[in-house]
């Protein structure tokens, strides 16, 4: 083993020691962590690689570095977002297209339907229905329906009361947004969209998996032909990492 | 995933290969290994608007055509293709006959409920009464624009899935001569019919010209339609059985209950009832009587015979419609007008009411044979 690669084991050795404590100590988003100084010798490593560590853990979206005086390491949750810069990246190194993110996408949502059609609380269900009323009655406004598909998306997700169907569904809804957002869309597709979405909080209301499944899957097929018969180049071309999305 | 289409394709099966625009290219060389490792297979095609590379021809034992188009031409003249002489509404009972395949495989799109046909449903549909295993290509790029019911789950064997667009041809060129014939044929269509039209420039210049709203009640759907519709003048929603056209067209397409099977599109009791039909069709070479060839030259298969005789007879038929023959009087340096037709008979001299050309328009309706000939010879000036 090199000296360099030696040091990188030991800042990941370092970052995994660093997030135990954080979960043991239940430490909370904004939590202060020890200065450099206490840290590295309390680990009993050196300075360089507990920056190294540190750094790490920011990119894993473990901790922020507070810039400026006062500044250091706090801790932060990780979310689901901080998933879809790695995941691009390693999709575009891999030659994936958003076409089969696309694919995926339908048999992922269809799973967070049918799970939330059991699990969904009358408060998420409400909220699923704020965000198809909001949709219906901004008809003209672009980023309305941007932002309500989107919130739709990852609300359902959050619904499947799975973490890992939550985790992946959003990063992926987070790598189709931007092929969504390149779209025109009429009033006829808009209300479209909104009753595709209604459906879905019905049948999840009513408790109905497998309505809640069907309903959720040819919403996803029908948004995924819709983008496929207007700009398909997007759809087949390769994906690409790109430094805002991290 | 392809395995599953060669356990369909048995010794001696015989094949129906899906057509129009939404052709299942993608299984096209799996179709053919499968053809070839099994023998004996035989092959039926319908309307191949683009040659498909994939296909092996020589992996099938026989091969037919019921309709041709351009992508069969030299495979067709090589006598490698046997062009089935048929008008397009007889097809289904080709389909249920002579013709019946084991296996149909077809592209599809998902719907509630199953499947769909995406951008045609010609006769397919007819393929499936007949009893044939569906062997789908489900496609995530094509519009839904089947207006039947779906295609229940367990009737489907998926063997392939793809995110190829439909087949783009590139836009016809606006000619001169066929915007002038379709001006001139616009102005025989009252407002509120229904309007048929034949794929190529001779109506899509018609649609450019239309002033007043129309139904669209017709084989083919054109893009034209799509500008039709914006500028007002579509009544309801079209019928047809191909969509020809671009992504524009597909787009517009999709979700709208446009697309029925032969059996209803080339129905004709359906189409010569109620509201009355206009037929505009175009014509290879019509002869001194006013019969019409549109399936060839004597060298080559240009269209096949196609829906031509379908609407020409309904048009006719229809009470206030009109089977109209748009044509200009010399294609390439000759004369469009013959003392005798290259091939047989595609549309009888009495299935066509008023022959238009860039020299006038002439109402062939309610003449006898000698005043026929001297209206056709006068619209060529012959005399």
């Amino acid at each position: 083993m090199t000296e360099a690669a030696r040091k990188v084991k030991a800042a990941e050795l370092t970052a995994y020691r660093i997030s135990e404590q954080i979960l043991a100590e239940g430490l909370g988003e904004g939590s202060v962590l020890p200065h450099e100084r206490a840290m590295a010798e309390d680990l009993g490593v050196g300075r360089g690689t507990l920056r190294e560590a540190l750094r790490l853990l920011e990119t894993q979206g473990v901790i922020r570095i507070k810039p400026g005086p006062g500044g250091g390491p706090v801790v932060r949750r990780p979310r689901p977002d901080d998933l879809v810069g790695a995941m691009s990246m390693l999709l575009q190194f891999l030659g994936a297209s958003l076409n089969e993110v696309a694919t995926t996408r339908e048999a992922l949502e269809a799973a967070s339907a049918r799970a939330a059609a059991g699990h969904a609380t009358a408060d998420q269900i409400e909220q699923l229905q704020a965000s198809v009323d909001r949709m219906r009655s901004h008809r003209t406004d672009d980023t309305v329906l941007y932002a309500e598909n989107e919130r739709f998306h990852r609300l359902l997700a959050a619904m499947s009361g799975n973490t890992v169907l939550l985790v992946i569904g959003q990063t992926l809804e987070r790598l189709n947004a931007g092929a969504a957002r390149t779209l025109a869309y009429s009033p006829q597709t808009r209300s479209a969209i909104a009753d595709a979405h209604q459906r879905v909080v019905d049948a999840i209301r009513a408790g109905d998996p497998d309505a809640a499944e069907a309903a959720a899957r040819q919403h996803l097929i029908e948004f995924h032909r819709y983008v496929a018969l207007r700009n398909g180049a997007l759809l087949a071309a390769p994906i690409r990492w790109s430094p805002d999305q991290s | 995933m392809r395995d599953k289409l060669a356990d369909l394709i048995r010794p001696g099966s015989r094949v129906a290969l899906g057509d129009g625009y939404g052709a299942p290219r993608s299984a096209s060389a799996a179709l053919s290994a499968a053809a070839a490792r099994a023998g004996g297979v035989r092959l039926v095609l319908g309307w191949v608007p683009a040659h498909d590379p994939d296909l092996d021809l020589s992996a099938f034992a026989d091969v037919r055509a019921v309709m041709g188009g351009w992508g069969l031409r030299k495979d067709i003249d090589s006598g490698a293709v046997h062009y089935v002489p048929t008008r397009l509404g007889t097809i289904p009972a080709l389909i249920h006959g002579p013709l019946r395949p084991d296996v149909l495989v077809t592209s599809l799109v998902r719907v509630p409920g199953g499947y769909a046909w995406g951008s045609e449903v010609s006769w397919m549909r007819a393929a499936v009464d007949a009893g044939a295993v569906i062997a789908g290509v489900l496609r995530s790029a094509l519009p839904h624009a089947d207006a039947g019911a779906p295609l229940p789950e367990d009737r489907v064997v998926i063997v392939d899935e793809s995110a190829e667009p439909p087949l783009f041809m590139p836009p016809m060129r606006d000619s001169p001569a066929h915007a002038d014939l379709g001006r001139r044929a616009a102005t025989v269509i009252p407002e509120g019919a229904r309007v048929q039209v034949g794929p190529g420039p001779l109506g899509a210049a018609l649609l450019a010209s239309l002033q007043a709203p129309v139904r669209i009640d017709s084989g083919m759907l054109p893009e034209a339609i799509v500008d039709l519709d914006r500028r007002g003048l579509l009544i309801g929603e079209p019928m047809a059985t191909y969509l020809t056209g671009s992504s524009t067209l597909f787009a517009w397409a999709d979700g709208r209950p446009i697309l029925q099977p032969i059996e209803v599109t080339h129905d004709p009791g359906r189409l010569s009832n109620d509201t009355p039909l206009i037929a505009i069709n175009t014509a290879l070479e019509i002869d001194d009587d006013g019969q019409v060839n549109v399936e060839g030259t004597a060298s080559s298969n240009v269209g096949g015979i196609g829906g031509h005789p379908d609407f020409a007879a309904a048009g006719t038929r229809s009470i206030g419609g009109l089977s109209i023959v748009a044509t200009p009087t010399q294609h390439q340096g000759r004369s469009t007008k013959v003392r005798q037709l290259a091939r047989p008979v595609s549309t009888p001299a009495h299935d066509v009411d008023i022959v238009v050309t860039e020299r006038g328009t002439v109402d062939l309706r309610g003449l006898d044979r000698p005043e026929r000939r001297a209206a056709l010879a006068s619209l060529w000036g012959e005399r």
